[in-house]
C-alpha cells in the first residue's frame, strides 16, 4: 500500500505544480517585476594615436600602397610617386597619402566600376546635404585625361602603410604648381572665411586654394574668393 | 520517507518549470509600415495620438520664435508618421584641438524663425565645426526603450575589443535627472521617449513645455545667444505636457519596420553581412526587459505589448567611431566628441541619403565610409566579390 500511496501523492503534487504553471503563464502582469539596474557607463578617454609613423614617403612604398588600395586601377606606372604628399589629412591622428596619378583609358571601367573598392570624388561639387542633391546624384566618372589626386587614409599609427589601410578616395583633381601640407589651425586665426577644417591641408600655394576634408568629402577651398 | 522524496523531486519539478515558462513568453515584437498600433494602446487611442504627432503648428501655438519645423511628422513621416525624411539639422561649435565649446545659443543652429531679424547663422570663422544630422527612424522605438541598461553591458562586453561599443548615461528629464543607458537620437543623448519628444518640441519646433510637470524644456530658445522674448507672444510653457505625452505614446505604440522582400540574393547577402562582421554593431536582434519591469526612472513600467519582445532593429544603440565624426559633444562629455550611434538599419530601404549627415548617396559609398572601429568590416566588403557586392546591398535594400 505504502507505493501505492506515494505514487498517488507524487501524482497529487505534479498536478498542483502544473495547476501552478498554468496559473503563472496565465496571471496579470506582475507589476513591478523588477527595476533595471543601473550600469557602469565610464567612459574611456579620447586615445591619441600614439607616435604616427610620420616617416618621408619613399617611392616603393607609394607604389605599393597605391596598388594595395586601388588594386587593378590604378597601377605603378600611373602613379608620380615623386610628388607624394603625407599628412593628416581627415584629422583621425593616422598619417595619410595623397599622390598625384593619371587614369589609364583601358582601365576606366575597373576604375569607375560599380562595386569599385573607392570613392571616386570631385572637390569642385560640394556637400548634397540640405540642399537640391540632383547634381550629384549622377555618378562622377572618371575619363581618359583626367588628372587624379589619389587619397589613402591611413589606419592606426602606421598610417597608410598599415596593411589594413584601405580607404582610398580617387579624386578628380590634378595639383597645379607648388603645394604644400599645413597644419589646419595655421589658418584659423587668419582673417579668410574658413570651413570646419579638422585635418591637414593641402595648399596650392599659388592658386590661393586648399583641398580639405569635410568629413565626407574632398573639397576645395579658395582663399581668394572668401 | 519515500513520499517526502517524491514531494521534494515535484517542487523542485514546479520550480524548474516557472521560470521556463516565463522565458517562454519571449515572443517576436510585431512590425508594419500601416499605421496599426503594436498593443500597446488600443487603436482609437494610438490614431488620436498620431494625429497630435502630425498636427502641423502654427505661431499661435508657439511654434518659433526659432524653430526646424512645424511638426513632428515633417521630419518623421516617410514612409509613414514615425518613419524617417530627409530634413537634416544643422549643428555647429568650435574645436581648439583640445576640447568642443557649443556655438552661442547651443550646437543646433535652427533653420527657420518667425522672423527675419532673428533668423540664426554660424557667426564667423572662429565656430570651426559644423555637420548636418539626418532626422531618425521613430517606429518601433518603444521596444528600443524597453531595452533594459544591462542588456547593454551585454551586448558591449559580447563585441570584440576593437569594435567595442561605448554607453553612456543620460538624465531621464521626467524622473527628474536620474540616469539611464542612453538609446536615442544620434549621440545617445536620450534614454526616454518623453525626454526625447520634450526635447524635440522645444528644441526642433520651439514649443516650451512641461515634461511630466518639470521644467526643463519650459524657456524659449535664443538667437544665437540673443533673447527672443520680443517675438515671443505666447506664455510659456506652451504644452502643459499632454503633447508630449501623446508624442511619446505614438511612438511606443508603433510598430518596428518591416522587411522588404526576401530573394535569393538577399538570402546570401544576410550571410554576407554577418561573415564581414557588419552584425557585431549593426546587431540583429535585442530582446526588451520583461513586463511590468519599471524603467526611466520607475516613471514607466514595461507593458506586455512592449515587454519580452525579440525585435531586430540591426542595430546596437550603442556610440561608436567609424571616422565620421560628428565632433558634436552632448551629453556624453568630450571624449564622445567624434562618436556616433550605430545607424539601426531596419527601415533602411526608405532612405535615400545615408549616415549620420546624409552625405552618402548609396550603400556603396556608405559602406566604404567606415572607417576606424569599423575598419575591419569594410575590408571585408572590399574583399567580397562583386556578385557577393551585389547581394550584401540586396539584402540591405531588404531592411
Amino acid at each position: 500500500m505504502a507505493p501505492y500511496r506515494s505514487f498517488i501523492l507524487g501524482v497529487a503534487v505534479l498536478a498542483l505544480a502544473f495547476v501552478a504553471v498554468i496559473n503563472y503563464r496565465s496571471r496579470p502582469p506582475a507589476l513591478p517585476v523588477a527595476a533595471e539596474a543601473s550600469v557602469d557607463a565610464s567612459l574611456p578617454d579620447e586615445a591619441p594615436i600614439v607616435a604616427p609613423d610620420l616617416r618621408p614617403a619613399r617611392p616603393d612604398e607609394v607604389a605599393a600602397a597605391v596598388v594595395r588600395v586601388f588594386e587593378g586601377a590604378v597601377p605603378r606606372e600611373a602613379v608620380r610617386t615623386h610628388r607624394a604628399l603625407t599628412g593628416d589629412f581627415n584629422g583621425d591622428g593616422s598619417p595619410d597619402l595623397a599622390v598625384p596619378a593619371r587614369a589609364i583609358r583601358q582601365l576606366l571601367p575597373a576604375i569607375n566600376g560599380r562595386f569599385a573598392n573607392w570613392i571616386i570624388q570631385d572637390p569642385t561639387i560640394p556637400s548634397p546635404a540640405g540642399a537640391n542633391p540632383d547634381p550629384v546624384l549622377a555618378r562622377i566618372v572618371i575619363g581618359g585625361d583626367d588628372a587624379l589626386l589619389a587619397v589613402i587614409h591611413g589606419y592606426d599609427a602606421a598610417g597608410w602603410r598599415h596593411p589594413q589601410s584601405r580607404q582610398g578616395y580617387l579624386l578628380r583633381a590634378g595639383l597645379d604648381g607648388p603645394v604644400e601640407i599645413r597644419p589646419w589651425r595655421t589658418l584659423v586665426h587668419t582673417r579668410a572665411r574658413l570651413p570646419y577644417l579638422r585635418g591637414d591641408l593641402i595648399c596650392e600655394t599659388q592658386q590661393h586654394r586648399f583641398l580639405y576634408w569635410t568629413g565626407a568629402r574632398y573639397l576645395w577651398h579658395g582663399l581668394r574668393s572668401s | 520517507m519515500r513520499a517526502q522524496r517524491i514531494v521534494v523531486c515535484a517542487a523542485a519539478l514546479a520550480l524548474a518549470i516557472v521560470p521556463a515558462a516565463s522565458m517562454q513568453s519571449v515572443s517576436e515584437a510585431p512590425t508594419g509600415f500601416d499605421n496599426l498600433t503594436n498593443g500597446h494602446t488600443d487603436q482609437a487611442t494610438f490614431d488620436t495620438n498620431r494625429e497630435v504627432f502630425e498636427e502641423i503648428e502654427d505661431i499661435d501655438d508657439g511654434v518659433g520664435p526659432v524653430f526646424n519645423m512645424r511638426g513632428c511628422g515633417e521630419c518623421h513621416g516617410n514612409p509613414v508618421t514615425g518613419g524617417i525624411s530627409q530634413v537634416t539639422e544643422l549643428r555647429a561649435g568650435t574645436f581648439n584641438g583640445t576640447s568642443f565649446t557649443d556655438h552661442p545659443g547651443g550646437s543646433l543652429i535652427h533653420s527657420q524663425a518667425i522672423d527675419a531679424s532673428i533668423q540664426e547663422h554660424i557667426l564667423g570663422t572662429q565656430f570651426n565645426v559644423r555637420t548636418f544630422r539626418t532626422s531618425l527612424n521613430t517606429l518601433g522605438d518603444g521596444f528600443v526603450e524597453a531595452i533594459p541598461n544591462s542588456r547593454f553591458t551585454e551586448i558591449r562586453d559580447s563585441q570584440p575589443s576593437s569594435m567595442r561599443g561605448t554607453i553612456i548615461n543620460v538624465p531621464v528629464i521626467e524622473a527628474g535627472g536620474t540616469t539611464r543607458v542612453g538609446r536615442f537620437g544620434w549621440k545617445n543623448q536620450h534614454a526616454s521617449l518623453l525626454s526625447f519628444s520634450g526635447d524635440a518640441y522645444l528644441n526642433e519646433m520651439g514649443i516650451t513645455n512641461l515634461v511630466n510637470g518639470r521644467t526643463t524644456f519650459a524657456q524659449e530658445n535664443t538667437s544665437n545667444g540673443n533673447s527672443v522674448a520680443a517675438f515671443d507672444e505666447v506664455p510659456d510653457p506652451e504644452d502643459d505636457g499632454d503633447d508630449v505625452e501623446a508624442f511619446a505614446q505614438f511612438m511606443r505604440a508603433t510598430k518596428a519596420p518591416p522587411r522588404g522582400p526576401i530573394t535569393s540574393s538577399v538570402q546570401a547577402g544576410s550571410g554576407l553581412f554577418d561573415q564581414v562582421q557588419c552584425n557585431v554593431c549593426h546587431r540583429r536582434s535585442i530582446t526588451t526587459a520583461p513586463p511590468g519591469t519599471s524603467i526611466n526612472g520607475g516613471e514607466l513600467r514595461v507593458s506586455n505589448a512592449l515587454g519580452n519582445k525579440v525585435f531586430r532593429p540591426f542595430g546596437d544603440f550603442l556610440l561608436h567611431n567609424i571616422g565620421t565624426g560628428d565632433g558634436i559633444v552632448q551629453n556624453g562629455g568630450q571624449s564622445t566628441r567624434n562618436l556616433v550611434r550605430t545607424a539601426p538599419l531596419w527601415g533602411v530601404r526608405t532612405r535615400n541619403r545615408l549616415m549620420h549627415d546624409g552625405e552618402s548617396l548609396t550603400f556603396t559609398e556608405a559602406i566604404l565610409r567606415h572607417a576606424g572601429q569599423a575598419t575591419a568590416s569594410a575590408n571585408g566588403f572590399r574583399n567580397l566579390t562583386s556578385t557577393q557586392k551585389q547581394q550584401l546591398v540586396d539584402f540591405l535594400g531588404s531592411l
